[in-house]
């Protein structure tokens, strides 16, 4: 079993210094992703789940620190690399999606400066190759490549978290952290994007680890679900069974928080 | 229709004409030909994505903007003949309007207690045989929330949940009776979004307030609300009960729409191909929609779409 896991996170504690003394945002968590599977990460603001993406990619600047704990990424040690294997690491082995789109990227570089930035700083090809390989990505997610010279806000949301995804593949990573990837679309787009990477997924055989508040979404997609509560991770198990059995009381709560079509009208 | 409604809608347009910095001018039909009524005592969600049309029928309605053609009625009164400011502040009293950001639709400089006392002072809302401390405890106690704890605080102190609250006391202070609730609930945690709608509901259901809901989540719309219509372009598309289109919606749009919303029941399909007909489906359904300029036809009780 333990050879198949991408990602194996034992007793993550991480802390956030302030004026009274270190808060810790993330209470020794365990968790791991096999090689292809897709790991939801559930809870409410402020549970602790963004910062766990963050310290996956180490990407924890102070006041936060990680204190405890040990992070093992395709059998080497994270925790261990020094400034320059991260960079190197960064992107090419696991990427991440943030959230918001528009602060994803640069507001001043076309589409293509984005792409080339990435691919030239890891792997010193010419422009011309980056350009190639920026326009394989947008015909894989879906957008003309003659949209490649466009800035950021001439997209729509949908298309701007679009080229964040081709972004993040453009190394061919073996792992995408996906934090709230569809939160801020509409319903629709949502969908779309969703299938999109589901597609993706399907294609290349990524792992991801996936984080929404969104249980009923997260459901669609997902092959386990770990649901998050201030800092602790208090129920882990397979997408169906966190759908039709869940365990923990707060599992019930967040579902129940949800109305859904199933709903009796009137019921307050 | 047996009762008068209480706002009632008439051939709404407004066309916005955006001046951008290079390049011509560009018209944008933000509302085409909206014509709905609302009954006291009920609800109507409009539902649909980004830009169409929402949010600024919302606002037509509070008379934040004049709307080019078409009429819009509050209690039989068209607003826009509101002359004298008496008119005028007896319309604001009663259309509330309540905002999607909880952060930014509050005052970081002033307490709850200033929030609140302001409307009821403006709009004198204090009654002889009774003290401004009451009623501000009065309305703090109807949104559920406790008086003495709240009253001094600053915005920044509170949940998004409780400001959201704060936000409805705000309307309920001076005796709203249209909210016009703009994605009261999309900015909020998914822990307290139930019980801001629960909040809405028991206020529509004991209080009789007549609520305008705002949404693209077309499952907390049908959770709240009678009626349901679904925007697209500036225009109603499909218009009956919030839970018979819910269960049986008949524009290719309004499908669209439903089709998306998560259900944990059934999983995506993980096939690259598949994704693309996806995208391109719900493009073609777009397009479509956007094309057709057919008006909205009766298709049975109580029930319009546009063919």
């Amino acid at each position: 079993m333990s050879e198949d896991r991408f990602l194996d996170v034992k007793g993550l504690e991480v802390d956030y210094m302030t004026l009274d003394g270190p808060f810790r945002a993330v209470k020794t968590v365990d968790l791991h992703i096999n090689k292809g599977e897709v790991l939801g990460l559930a809870g409410e603001s402020g549970c602790g789940k963004s910062t766990i993406a963050y310290a996956l990619m180490r990407l924890h600047r102070p006041p936060a620190f990680i204190s405890g704990g040990s992070i093992t990424v395709d059998g080497e040690d994270v925790l261990a690399f020094d400034e320059e294997t991260l960079n190197q690491w960064r992107w090419s082995k696991v990427s991440l999606v943030f959230q918001s789109a528009m602060n994803a990227l640069n507001p001043v570089l076309t589409i293509f400066e984005q792409f080339r930035d990435v691919y030239h700083r890891h792997t010193g090809k010419s422009t011309a190759e980056a350009r190639a390989r920026a326009i394989e990505l947008m015909g894989l997610v879906g957008i003309d490549p003659a949209r490649l010279d466009d800035f950021p806000h001439q997209l729509s949301g949908g298309m701007r978290q679009r080229v964040v995804l081709a972004n993040a593949l453009i190394l061919e990573p073996q792992m995408i952290i996906m934090d709230e990837p569809t939160t801020a679309l509409d319903v629709v787009v949502q969908r779309e994007i969703l299938q999109e990477i589901a597609g993706l997924q399907a294609k290349f055989g990524f792992s991801i680890l996936f984080i929404t508040h969104d249980l009923a979404l997260m459901a669609q997609f997902a092959d386990r679900i770990a649901i998050m509560l201030e800092g602790e991770i208090v129920e882990v198990n397979d997408t169906q069974e966190i759908v039709n059995n869940p365990q923990h009381d707060y599992t019930k709560k967040l579902w129940e928080a949800m109305p859904s079509f199933d709903d009796t009208k009137g019921v307050a | 229709m047996s009762a008068p409604a209480f706002l009632t809608l008439d051939q709404v347009h407004k066309t916005y004409t955006l001046k951008t910095m290079f390049g011509p001018t560009k018209q944008v039909k933000a509302l085409q030909d909206i014509s709905f009524s609302l009954q006291k005592g009920q609800a109507l969600a409009l539902v649909g994505e980004s830009g169409s049309g929402k949010s600024t029928c919302g606002r037509a309605v509070a008379g934040m903007f004049q709307i080019d053609s078409g009429k819009i009625c509050v209690e039989g009164k068209p607003i826009a003949t509101a002359h004298t400011s008496k008119e005028k502040r007896e319309t604001a009293r009663k259309v509330q309007m309540v905002f999607q950001d909880p952060f930014a639709s509050l005052n970081p400089t002033h307490t709850v207690r200033h929030h609140l006392e302001r409307p009821l002072k403006l709009h004198k809302r204090v009654p002889a045989d009774s003290t401004l401390e009451d009623e501000l405890h009065r309305t703090l106690t109807d949104v559920e929330l406790d008086p003495a704890a709240t009253l001094e605080k600053y915005p920044h102190e509170l949940s998004g949940g409780q400001r959201q609250r704060i936000n409805l006391a705000r309307a309920l202070a001076v005796g709203a009776e249209l909210i016009i609730a703009d994605e009261p609930t999309s900015m909020l945690d998914v822990s307290i979004r139930r019980s801001i709608l629960n909040l809405m509901k028991r206020l529509k259901d004991e209080r009789g307030i007549t609520f305008l809901y705002i949404t693209h989540d077309l499952a907390t719309a049908h959770y709240l609300t009678e009626n349901t219509a679904v925007m697209f372009g500036g225009r109603i598309v499909e218009y009956g009960p919030s839970d018979q289109i819910v269960r049986d919606p008949q524009h290719a749009y309004s499908k669209l729409l439903l089709s998306s919303v998560p259900s944990a029941k059934t999983k995506i399909d993980a096939n690259f191909e598949h994704a693309k007909d996806f995208s391109n489906f719900a493009d073609e359904v777009r397009k479509a929609t956007a094309a057709s300029t057919a008006p909205l036809a009766s298709i049975g009780e109580g029930r319009m779409m546009r063919s």
